[in-house]
């Protein structure tokens, strides 16, 4: 039973572009806001990562010739420097994710500032040791 | 002439968003009020209201966080404009915006309608049975008190899912749904629950917490959100078990 | 020839809600004018108590019987709108215990059940009274919300015809040979000036009687004494808690939601706008109430504000605890000969339907229609009503 069912009549909220309402994501000053914009971000650059992903993928398909200049490509360190940017995204999406799945279905709501923050910090760290493996230096 | 005790001793600058029927976009308008050390938001539009501007429209009654009329946005937070300082704005000019994510009637004036019409399904009442004074060596009395939330639409303002989706349900009305599930008073908490078991409903929340972090009431609608979800989740794992069970 | 009369009410208050309520109820046209949202005038600054008449009983008879009267009706009418939880009269000290029999007598002779409880019961009823209270009486007061319980008159009204025009000033009254015709009002949000002809004006505006009366040249006799409340963070008790004196200064504290409103001050002044809050009042609030409860003393405020009562009487008042609470109708073709105007004003928010049945009668007696009062049996519309059934006012984009 959805809402227009319920009251009998759609909800009558203004009815605005989706870039404008989109705007009122990044207005939430608090940690929790903090983290919903994050997740909003990380999770959009995730899907285009995605789709990139895919395309690189495909020339799989035009043989071994034009995959190894591909490989070649992503030895160079301003790309390894993007893809330790992906590997943030995805331990902050996820772990955040970890929160969120948790929280949303009524457990330790009350810590939900203290998750996020235990959740970035992890990141943080994770990160900071990958970024050494990447370029070598442990 | 400023409703504090002590004498006025700044100005400050409030910038008021205003928009008008069949205006198009907002106009700003600048005022320029005395401000003491207690004048509140509310002091200083009223002070423009009676002395500087009539045709300036607001909504007020109680003066103490407790009609939930003069909800607003000052320097983009949602705030009840009786019991705000102009202290606690900062030091520059204010700028003044009506609420958020409802449809602006005058100034700073929005429509209420959607908020109440969101309300009225879950059963809320206003008045709750179960306050219990502390204290006490056996369990006393209980007594009767006015719920909590002021209708007041900051969390509604507040809330970044309902600014992009105009058909969620709100954080007022699934605080008070949540409510009604906690004291049904003999009505069956299914029909709420129901109610909120939507795409639209609980489910369509994704936990800023803003909601709680703006509400003047300590209702906390982001844990009655979450509260919301827990029961679902609890009565489906029965239903599933039991259903498991009865096959066996 | 009730459907065809119409009556213009002024004031968007509590006192403008039972009139608009009690003569749609009757069968006639309403229109009524405010020029903030409703309420916002002085009505919805009140602290929230639905009196008992014990406030009252000693000091003035006639405010104490219709105020336990109106109580027990208000109850009825407009179920699920109080908590419920009475109130104390709090002895303190020996000079208060001598008011107690008094009091006793006052409130018998008003009818307004009062139990008496010892110091010990007293303390067990609520722990966050004075250890040093000698003696308390119980009697129903309630906490309202004030705004909430107006706006259920105004859904009503609307429900029954009622016009109700928010943010429109009355700017003039339209009088023609000593009989006032209509009113001349402006639509604060358009701009726009235009005139609104009535059978009959009603003058609710409260604190602004007098300068409405002014627009037809009649004189309503009242005083403006405002009085400062205190909100603190904490709800320290579950009653109402009222010092056993005579009427003074910060001795009433009433719960509300998770606040405590103290109150209250009285003095007189000559605008009713923009009351302020004076020097000292604030912690002489919280000297008087941390009296009846220690804990309001270290208790955060919440907000401090002022409103105005408008007092029926026009004699020389120091503080305004000397007039008289009760209300009074003047039909100023009797006091002035100017016709189609009538002025309700006094009283105090629990006697809303009195006063409205009282003006009511007098309306209808004028315009010549014999409609009986029915508010006192009429359960009220929710307050949600009156935000869920308003229509368009304005074209929007």
């Amino acid at each position: 039973m959805s809402a227009t069912a319920r009251t009998g009549h759609p909800a009558r909220r203004p009815l605005q572009s989706t870039l404008r309402g989109a705007a009122g994501w990044a207005r939430g000053r608090h940690l929790g806001s903090v983290a919903f914009l994050t997740n909003r971000v990380t999770g959009l650059l995730l899907v285009a990562y995605l789709y990139l992903h895919l395309g690189v993928l495909y020339l799989l398909t035009r043989g071994s010739g034009s995959w190894a200049s591909v490989l070649h490509l992503f030895k160079n360190h301003y790309v390894l420097s993007l893809e330790s940017l992906l590997i943030l995204f995805i331990l902050v999406h996820g772990l955040n994710g970890i929160r969120l799945a948790l929280v949303g279905s009524g457990i330790g709501v009350r810590h939900q500032k203290a998750w996020f923050t235990a959740a970035m910090s992890a990141s943080a760290v994770v990160y900071v040791v990958v970024v050494l493996a990447m370029f070598g230096v442990i | 002439m400023t409703t504090t005790e002590q004498a006025p001793g700044q100005t400050r600058r409030i910038r008021i968003s205003r928009r008008r029927p069949g205006a198009g976009r907002a106009r700003v308008d600048e005022f320029d009020v005395a401000a003491g050390p207690d004048t509140t938001l509310l002091d200083a539009l009223r002070e423009i209201r009676s002395h500087q501007d009539r045709s300036l429209t607001l909504r007020y009654s109680c003066c103490h966080a407790s009609c939930g009329t003069c909800g607003m946005r000052a320097n983009g937070r949602e705030v009840l404009a009786c019991v705000t300082p102009l202290a606690s704005l900062g030091s520059g000019p204010i700028a003044v915006e009506p609420l958020a994510n409802a449809r602006v009637e005058h100034d700073l004036v929005v429509d209420m309608r959607d908020l109440y019409e969101s309300l009225e399904p879950t059963g809320r009442p206003l008045i709750r049975q179960d306050e219990e004074l502390g204290g006490q060596e056996e369990p006393g009395p209980t007594f009767a008190r006015y719920e909590d939330c002021l209708e007041c639409g900051l969390c509604v303002s507040a809330c970044p899912i309902a600014g992009s989706d105009s058909a969620y349900l709100g954080p007022a009305a699934l605080a008070a749904a949540w409510r009604s599930v906690q004291e049904p008073r003999g009505a069956d908490p299914s029909d709420v629950l129901a109610w909120v078991d939507d795409e639209q409903g609980c489910w369509r929340c994704h936990a800023s917490f803003e909601c709680t972090e703006v509400c003047p009431s300590g209702v906390d609608p982001a844990g009655a959100v979450m509260a919301l979800r827990r029961e679902l989740t609890r009565r489906k794992i029965d239903q599933i078990t039991r259903r498991g069970r009865q096959r066996r | 020839m009730a459907a065809l009369a119409h009556v213009v009410v002024i004031g968007g208050g509590a006192t403008g809600a039972g009139v608009a309520h009690d003569l749609a109820l009757r069968g006639l046209r309403v229109t009524l004018l405010e020029r903030g949202e409703l309420t916002s005038g002085t009505t919805g600054r009140h602290h929230g108590l639905l009196h008992s008449g014990g406030r009252y009983a000693v000091g003035d008879r006639e405010a104490g019987i219709e105020c336990i009267r109106e109580n027990q009706i208000l109850r009825r009418i407009a179920p699920g709108s109080f908590e419920e939880n009475g109130g104390l009269f709090v002895a303190l000290t020996d000079e208060d215990m001598d008011h107690l029999n008094p009091f006793l007598d006052a409130c018998e002779a008003c009818g307004i059940p009062a139990t008496v409880h010892k110091a010990e019961t007293a303390r067990q009823l609520e722990p966050g009274l004075n250890p040093e209270v000698k003696v308390a009486v119980e009697v129903p007061d309630a906490t309202v919300d004030p705004m909430r319980l107006v706006l259920r008159f105004f859904a009503t009204a609307r429900r029954n015809g009622a016009d109700l025009r928010t943010f429109t000033e009355v700017t003039g009254l339209a009088c023609t040979a000593r009989t006032v015709s209509g009113v001349l009002a402006r639509d604060l949000v358009t701009e726009r000036d235009y005139e609104i002809a009535a059978d009959l004006v009603v003058n609710a505006a409260g604190p602004w009687s007098g300068q409405i009366g002014q627009m037809a040249g009649v004189t309503v006799p009242m005083q403006l004494s405002p009085g400062v409340l205190l909100a603190v963070r904490g709800r320290f008790c579950a009653r109402v808690l009222n010092r056993l004196h005579s009427s003074a200064d910060g001795d009433i504290i009433v719960p509300q939601r998770g606040l405590s409103v103290v109150g209250t001050t009285s003095w007189v002044v000559d605008e009713p706008d923009v009351p302020p809050v004076p020097a000292g009042h604030v912690a002489r609030m919280y000297a008087e109430g941390s009296k009846l409860v220690p804990a309001i003393a270290a208790a955060e405020r919440r907000a401090a504000w002022s409103a105005v009562r408008p007092l029926v009487g026009g004699g020389a008042a120091s503080t305004g605890r000397e007039l008289s609470r009760t209300f009074q109708c003047f039909d100023h073709k009797q006091t002035e000969g100017v016709e189609g105007l009538v002025t309700i004003v006094g009283g105090k928010a629990t006697t809303l339907r009195a006063m409205a049945e009282t003006a009511a009668d007098v309306v209808c007696a004028k315009l010549g229609i014999d409609a009986a009062c029915q508010t006192a049996q009429t359960v009220l519309a929710p307050h949600g009503a009156y935000y869920t059934e308003r229509g368009e006012r304005y074209d929007h984009d």
